[in-house]
């Protein structure tokens, strides 16, 4: 049974020709040569709650796209260093302990619990630009001399991948909290509205709720965790 | 788990909800697949979503959105449309940076395996 209950049936609402007279609805008048047709109904253009979450679920399979190809992109980047590392390492070029010490490191993809100030962003941002910079010339060192560059390479290569995928985390969790705050806004706006309509309702005697505060509470539900 | 996912779970459990939502509403807390804004977005469209059945099950539809909604609304549609386009922007940066590591790393593979050649002759 539903927790609320229509006094009334909706009624339709009446259709009127371009000069507002009524048009009755006669069955088969349609087929009558003459008769007056109705105006072709528009589409009912989407509602605001449809609107809304269209545009949320639109924005949640980008953030896991993003996401998904984030993770493999940097599993494969710390794949080809633990490769380089390894190589090296029975090539007998010394000191490459730092690189070989930290696979879990280089496998790390995404830190959930990483938070986010706009300060740190901005500085792993900078971080992970300075770093790509050393990165191209580590590579350049190596072309040019060798053996003799590859420990400074490996250190290079293991710092700009830490530090990228330190910016990466921070990107998306700042992103992601972009938009939550309008979007919880937005939500509790919507329900708030709807529950003052509803109780408009109820007020006219057009509906009749038997449980109106277990509503009210997902609202206020909704409110206590914006302030979370 | 960080320290704001502790708390919204916290504020869950204390809740003053039906079970089975409650239920659902934890089963997001704990999906360490989200970030924990991503949690709150989820929240929110649950929450949203169980207040919609519950109205249109009463047969109420078609409830007209005042000016405050539909600015909430819009607001929430440019700052999103703007975040997608920075966020794709900063992964550009994380993009090529790996893209540069992996180039280096193969590399200093290809010197490594040469040296080792060398010393064998």
């Amino acid at each position: 049974m539903n927790r609320f209950e229509l006094v009334e049936e909706p009624q339709p609402p009446i259709e009127v020709d371009k000069e507002g007279n009524k048009i009755e609805n006669v069955p088969g008048a349609e087929l009558t040569p003459g008769a007056i047709e109705p105006e072709p109904t528009e589409e009912q253009e989407p509602s605001i709650r449809e609107i809304g979450r269209e545009r949320i679920e639109k924005i949640g399979s980008f953030f896991s796209n993003i996401k998904e190809g984030f993770k493999n992109k940097a599993r494969q980047a710390g794949e080809a260093v633990l490769r380089a590392a390894g190589r090296a390492k029975e090539a007998g070029i010394a000191g490459l302990e730092t690189a070989m010490a930290t696979p879990e490191i280089i496998g790390r993809g995404i830190e959930y619990g990483v938070g986010a100030t706009v300060v740190a962003y901005e500085k792993s941002k900078e971080t992970a630009i300075a770093a790509r910079d050393r990165v191209v010339e580590a590579k350049d060192a190596v072309i040019q001399k060798g053996k003799n560059a590859v420990e400074q390479g490996i250190r290079t290569v293991v710092d700009a991948k830490d530090a990228t995928i330190e910016f990466g985390n921070r990107a998306l969790y700042r992103a992601a909290e972009r938009v939550s705050r309008p979007f919880l806004e937005f939500q509790s706006r919507r329900l708030s509205q709807t529950l003052q309509y509803v109780a408009e309702r109820i007020e006219r005697g057009e509906a009749r709720i038997d449980d109106f505060d277990q509503v009210r509470r997902l609202l206020d539900h909704l409110e206590g965790l914006k302030t979370v | 788990m960080d320290e704001k996912r502790e708390k919204i779970r916290k504020y869950i459990e204390s809740s003053n909800i039906p079970d089975e939502l409650k239920e659902k509403e934890l089963a997001i807390v704990d999906d360490m697949s989200l970030l924990t804004p991503e949690v709150e977005i989820a929240l929110a469209k649950l929450i949203g979503e169980e207040f919609d059945k519950q109205i249109a099950n009463a047969g109420i539809t078609n409830i007209p959105s005042d000016n405050g909604v539909e600015e909430a609304r819009k607001a929430f549609e440019s700052d999103s449309a703007e975040t997608e386009k920075d966020l794709e922007s900063d992964m550009k940066i994380v993009d090529d940076n790996l893209k540069a590591i992996q180039e280096t790393s193969d590399e200093i593979q290809k010197v490594s395996l040469q040296s080792s050649l060398n010393a064998d002759n």
